[in-house]
């Protein structure tokens, strides 16, 4: 597709590129040469705009979480955290406005507030007034494109150095307290209970692992290194997860020449690990600086389910 | 209430499972082998069961092989984060719903289960005609939930490509499944589409037949594929004028994803070919 210079008032379409009133985000040099990897929630009930934007942001290296409609963005938004939430004005159910009004009550009186930014075809500066009413920070006209896209989650505060740092991934010992958090659907004490387990599970795996290539028993360290494999991928130990990976199919081949080696890394990447987690273990409920990984969730009502 | 069954060996994963699924208000029971899983399905009627692949004294592909006849059969979800094509296509022949590669996430999982439950009953099952690494044949019905489950599947035949080449097929093949079931089948369940994923040491290949009479590219108007050189954005414009909302760019991206997209005269089979 070939991109026209930016111009600051208009889209190619001729319609208002972004928000009339939100002169900050629309300024060029506030733009990031490379941005910081976010984590967008995205809803938009229209499949294409919904699939192209989503593969768009995850190729600029975001996560991204995509919901069809109001409700279940709101649902999304309360079992993950996310950096930024964007959300188009017209879906079924529940509109963008109503789900930013819940997500704003959701969040009281708290000092960290996820970025909200409405996606909507009406511009007019009262649309715009009536959407910051809504809780929205900041407006994305439709039709846009990615440049406006990116300029608007440049200027969200996850973007800016000092506050992502200390959630960005250590590849070697695991995700970080709040990634694991949002894996799990924002439940810390489910998060403990399953750190708990893997403390208490994992020396017992390794030493079958260790006793397994002794014996030359390829079929029991193809399985123990298959179980271990699938806890440790579980808290993002990459390094720990590739070692079992090479243990398990060195097993289920049943050649062990080289498991010996192998199972030396793979001991140093687990104790990381273990360490790591014991951090975790023992985390206070308050963490001021991954503050929205922990949502006030409203009380379930567990007796009616939706079908 | 749902009632879920997790069969799973790795305690942790389990107690994963169990914590987001139980406060999502289902009722979960656990296994943590293919026996126990087996014994507790015999007792009760489950309408899920997540189901690991590798577990000890019977795996998950034993115990969906062994459940083969009976009178209940849940809906199954394979949870593995094994790649090899056997695992896959056996899957497929043993009417697995979806599959659900490892490691799990909240979201994901919640989205899975809820689709999982939520569908029609009376949507008839994707039917396999050929399940073999080099060519898989599925009749599906045309229903939304089919084009992420069946993806869930031929996605994971293709895990030894470089992972941008997985990306642009997975978005071109999900585009095309989804234009052949909604203009196509019109929604349908009770149509079908046929699906063929063809695949040589040289290329990639689905070829997908929609049960419609096709389509004329003049009635393409509102879709980006249809604008002139150098009009590129003309599509928006009637797109305005019709009500539809922005969008129509999928065909379009489609063809710059992927090496060859070809239609038949009708344009209700389209071939897409991607060169390895």
């Amino acid at each position: 597709m070939s991109r026209k210079p930016k111009d600051h008032t208009h889209s190619p379409w001729g319609r208002p590129a972004s928000f009339p009133t939100s002169s900050k985000t629309i300024n060029p040099s506030s733009r990031p040469v490379a941005g910081r990897p976010l984590r967008i929630l995205f809803a938009d009930d229209q499949d294409d705009i919904r699939t192209l934007t989503a593969y768009q942001l995850k190729r600029s290296g975001h996560t991204v979480v995509t919901a069809k409609d109001g409700k279940k963005a709101l649902k999304m938004f309360r079992s993950a955290s996310f950096d930024v939430v964007l959300l188009d004005q017209e879906m079924p159910g529940m509109t963008g406005s109503e789900v930013a009004r819940a997500i704003r009550k959701d969040e009281g009186g708290k000092k960290t507030r996820v970025f909200l930014v409405a996606s909507t075809g009406n511009t007019s500066l009262e649309d715009a007034r009536s959407l910051k009413l809504a809780g929205f920070d900041d407006v994305l006209g439709k039709p846009y494109r990615l440049e406006d896209l990116n300029l608007i989650l440049s200027s969200s505060p996850a973007a800016k150095p000092a506050s992502r740092s200390a959630s960005l991934p250590s590849p070697a010992a695991g995700a970080t307290f709040a990634e694991l958090v949002t894996r799990v659907g924002g439940d810390e004490k489910l998060l403990k209970r399953m750190i708990h387990t893997f403390l208490r599970d994992t020396p017992k795996r390794v030493t079958g692992i260790a006793l397994a290539i002794r014996r030359r028993d390829s079929e029991s360290l193809a399985s123990l290194a298959h179980a271990l494999k699938g806890s440790v991928s579980i808290f993002g130990a990459e390094s720990a997860r590739k070692h079992s990976q090479d243990l398990q199919e060195l097993g289920r081949s049943g050649d062990l020449a080289a498991a010996q080696e192998i199972l030396i890394s793979l001991k140093e990447d687990i104790a990381k690990l273990q360490a790591n987690l014991r951090g975790y273990a023992n985390q206070t409920p308050a963490r001021p600086k991954s503050d929205h990984a922990k949502r006030q969730r409203p009380p379930r009502n567990r007796g009616k389910r939706r079908r | 209430m749902p009632h879920i069954l997790v069969a799973e060996d790795d305690a942790t994963t389990r107690e994963m499972i169990r914590g987001i699924l139980t406060k999502e208000g289902y009722d979960v029971s656990v296994a943590a082998d293919g026996m126990s899983a087996l014994r507790i399905l015999k007792k009760k009627n489950f309408d899920l069961v997540l189901l690991d692949i590798w577990m000890p004294k019977m795996s998950g592909l034993g115990l969906i092989g062994t459940l083969h006849g009976e009178q209940h059969i849940p809906k199954i979800i394979v949870m593995t984060s094994d790649k090899t094509s056997d695992t896959v296509l056996n899957s497929l022949r043993g009417q697995v719903y979806q599959f659900l590669p490892k490691p799990v996430d909240a979201n994901t999982l919640i989205s899975t289960v809820e689709n999982a439950l939520s569908e029609d009953p009376s949507v008839p099952p994707i039917e396999v005609l050929s399940a073999n690494k080099h060519w898989v044949e599925l009749l599906v019905p045309c229903e939304r939930s089919v084009v992420s489950r069946v993806q869930s599947f031929l996605s994971r035949l293709e895990t030894d490509l470089p992972a941008d080449v997985m990306e642009k097929v997975g978005y071109a093949f999900r585009e095309l499944l989804n234009n052949a079931i909604e203009w196509g089948g019109h929604l349908d369940p009770n149509l079908k589409v046929r699906i063929s994923y063809i695949r040589t040491r040289k290329l990639l290949m689905y070829r997908l037949d929609d049960p419609g009479p096709g389509f004329k590219m003049e009635d393409l108007k509102h879709a980006a594929v249809s604008n002139p050189v150098d009009d590129p954005m003309a599509h928006m414009t009637i797109r305005e004028q019709k009500g539809l909302r922005p969008g129509g760019l999928g065909l379009m991206l489609t063809q710059q994803l992927v090496d060859e997209l070809v239609y038949n005269e009708a344009r209700n089979e389209v071939v897409l070919i991607k060169y390895l």
